[in-house]
């Protein structure tokens, strides 16, 4: 291509002598020919007929082969400019050509997955080398933070370009293409102008590249580490898609359930792993996740391999995609079969010991009080206060064995309220009646102050009952003297009753525990008196049951005050068990 | 004739407490100390009245009260649970299956005196 370009170059340079020559050449040969050939005419009257100046013909024929030479030579410089342009911009269009290549091949590197960060920059340096003008003599390399990745060839030289490669504003390494030896300028420098611009792209290339394959590696590196999480926790944890085919499965649950990963993966776990008696429990538990509403202490029964029953108490939530769509329900666990178990056992525990100390129980009350009654003769005052005594203490224990069933139930969850219009002002009365004796029995006036009746809440009439009882009963206990006041209101949508005391009060610490188990006043005088200590942890259990609130205010040595504040009734709630 | 009450209770010094007491008022007492054998005397003495306690070997008192409701000849005699107040849901379950009272235990023997009496009236 260039030699052809170089022998066109010489014809053309020639080609206007060539027409002079020629033109000269036609003189002497026409001038010859008329000397010595032809004896009539010349040679231009033979060519173009009779004319009256030889001379003047002869003039016009040379001048139109000098001026055909002229012609040619000029057409052919035309197209040896046109050539030229056209080969400066193939070779242009080769440049920009491997210089997008070399883009090109850096952005397609990112489009390999799992090729990790060094791989990409190690063949980016090639890539970069290529697409310079004089490709033998190029050399590149990349410095990423403490790695350098380089051509085979590099060596830094004089002839020297250099970028910084910035991501998120921060300049994290350099990339630098060098010329081994020197190349004659162009543009300004041995570089390129394109060269110049090319080196700022790649490195703007690169950046993206790095920043997105250190992102990639970061979010694969955490992804990792949740599975390592799941895979390990020692939490059941397992997963199923929108169709109920399981795709989780962890050590855990594998443990618990004794069915390996592989046994279980693809099936459908409320048809496969779940009972008939709760999988449409089941099923529906998965089915609210599945519509994004997360269910949580659900208690799952499963069986293991072995036919084990075995109870998780379960967290199901939905797993989304990234557009947020629901793909799955994710649960997590707890294996509470153990735990169910000794719950079992105590409150079995519980039940039996309260019942076989009844049984005991009974005889000796029951006896006391035959004797009591006369049922067997007459009995001394001595023997009448001594199996009062008795009768007494057969009552403190049977409330005892009440109360600590009753905390039992609290407990286990197991105990039953009834949810029935109930008229508080009632309640209020019965116990006033009730505790009336014991309080007169100490000297303590017991006032009662109820404005309004009915005064109607949603309840169990026993347990609130229970509740005032309790508080009446503690109020007089503690008291030496003064009063006890019950008062009864209506505060907004509440119900409120009140029990007040002048007693012995309370100190800030006491106040705080107060409603907690087995709390006892710490008093030579409460020693004497008696009482569980559960009472007010029932009371407050009931009061909450009730969706109501129990409060106290005291003040050590200036009495106390209990308030049950319960929702009024409304119609239209109703009744029922 | 006094009036008769069968009485079915496992535990032998309860059982006299309550016979002692209810004798002593006038009424005629039967004991039986589980549940089966009470069934036959009470099908043997059509009796007026039943204490029934509920756990009781052998057979409990909720299977003789079942079997009792069945029987044409004996569903309409009153019968009274006894039960220990562990038993909330099973004192609605006695109530539910047809029992006349229940009382709880450890109980005032006036008290089981009283209710015997608002049932039966006087002993004779």
């Amino acid at each position: 291509m260039k030699n052809k370009s170089t022998k066109h170059i010489s014809i053309s340079e020639h080609l206007i002598w060539l027409g002079i020559g020629l033109a000269i050449l036609y003189w002497i040969l026409e001038s010859a020919m008329d000397a010595f050939v032809f004896h009539e005419g010349t040679l231009t009257e033979r060519m173009l007929g009779a004319s009256p100046n030889e001379s003047w013909m002869r003039a016009v024929i040379m001048s139109i082969i000098i001026i055909f030479a002229v012609y040619a030579q000029i057409g052919i410089t035309r197209r040896k400019k046109v050539e030229e342009a056209l080969r400066k911009q193939t070779h242009d269009m080769n440049q920009r050509v491997r210089e997008l290549e070399c883009l090109y091949g850096i952005s397609g590197l990112v489009e390999k997955r799992h090729i990790p960060l060094q791989e990409i920059l190690e063949s980016a340096v090639d890539l970069v080398a290529f697409a310079w003008q004089y490709p033998e003599i190029t050399c590149a390399r990349i410095i990423l933070r403490d790695e350098e990745f380089k051509t085979d060839s590099f060596r830094e030289t004089a002839w020297k370009q250099a970028v910084d490669i910035v991501v998120h504003d921060e300049q994290i390494g350099t990339l630098e293409v060098c010329y081994l030896e020197e190349r004659p300028e162009s543009d300004e420098g041995p570089f390129l102008k394109q060269e110049r611009s090319l080196i700022g792209a790649i490195a703007k290339q690169l950046a993206g590249v790095i920043d997105h394959k250190e992102v990639e590696a970061e979010i694969t590196r955490v992804a990792d580490d949740l599975r390592q999480i799941i895979e390990n926790a020692n939490a059941p944890i397992f997963g199923i898609d929108k169709k109920g085919l399981i795709n989780e499965w962890n050590k855990k649950t594998v443990e618990i359930t004794g069915f390996d990963k592989d046994e279980v993966m693809g099936k459908d776990l409320p048809k496969e792993l779940i009972n008939q008696d709760h999988r449409e429990s089941v099923k529906k538990v998965l089915a609210m996740a599945l519509k994004g509403e997360d269910t949580a202490n659900y208690e799952l029964t499963l069986f293991t391999n072995e036919g084990l029953r075995v109870i998780i108490l379960l967290n199901a939530t939905s797993r989304r995609d990234p557009a947020n769509n629901i793909v799955g329900v994710i649960g997590i666990g707890q294996d509470i079969t153990e735990r169910k178990k000794i719950e079992q056992m105590k409150s079995d525990f519980v039940a039996l010991a309260s019942h076989e100390l009844r049984t005991p129980l009974t005889s000796i009350q029951g006896y006391a009080e035959l004797i009591l009654d006369g049922d067997v003769g007459e009995i001394s005052r001595e023997q009448r206060e001594f199996l009062e005594i008795i009768s007494q203490n057969t009552r403190r224990l049977e409330a005892l064995i009440n109360d600590v069933l009753d905390v039992e139930k609290i407990e286990s969850g197991r105990m039953t309220m009834k949810r029935e219009k109930v008229d508080l002002s009632r309640i209020v009365d019965s116990c006033v009646k009730t505790f009336k004796i014991m309080a007169e029995g100490k000297g303590l006036q017991l006032e009662k102050d109820v404005k309004t009746s009915p005064m109607n809440v949603l309840g169990d009439s026993d347990r609130l009952s229970q509740v005032l009882s309790n508080l009446l009963s503690n109020a007089i206990k503690y008291t030496k003297e003064g009063r006890v006041k019950i008062t009864a209101r209506i505060k907004g949508e509440f119900a409120s009753v009140a029990v007040e005391d002048t007693g012995l009060g309370m100190s800030p610490e006491d106040m705080k525990i107060v409603f907690s188990r087995f709390f006892r006043a710490e008093d030579s005088y409460v020693r004497k008196t008696t009482g569980s200590g559960l009472g007010l942890s029932i009371a407050k259990a009931t009061i909450e049951r009730h969706n109501g609130d129990i409060k106290v205010e005291s003040k050590l040595g200036a009495g106390s005050k209990f308030e049950v504040v319960l929702p009024l009734f409304k119609e239209k709630e109703g009744a029922g068990q | 004739m006094s009036k008769k009450i069968v009485l079915a209770e496992d535990e032998p010094q309860i059982a006299r407490l309550i016979e002692f007491k209810l004798k002593k008022e006038g009424y005629s007492v039967t004991w039986k100390e589980n549940g089966e054998e009470a069934l036959k005397a009470i099908k043997a003495d059509k009796p007026d009245l039943i204490l029934l306690d509920i756990m009781m070997p052998v057979m409990d008192g909720y299977e003789v009260l079942r079997r009792l409701k069945e029987d044409e000849n004996l569903k309409s005699i009153p019968v009274v649970m006894l039960t220990a107040r562990a038993q909330e849901k099973d004192v609605v379950k006695g109530i539910d299956m047809g029992a006349e009272d229940y009382i709880t235990k450890p109980f005032h023997p006036a008290e089981l005196l009283a209710r015997v009496k608002r049932i039966l009236g006087k002993p004779g």
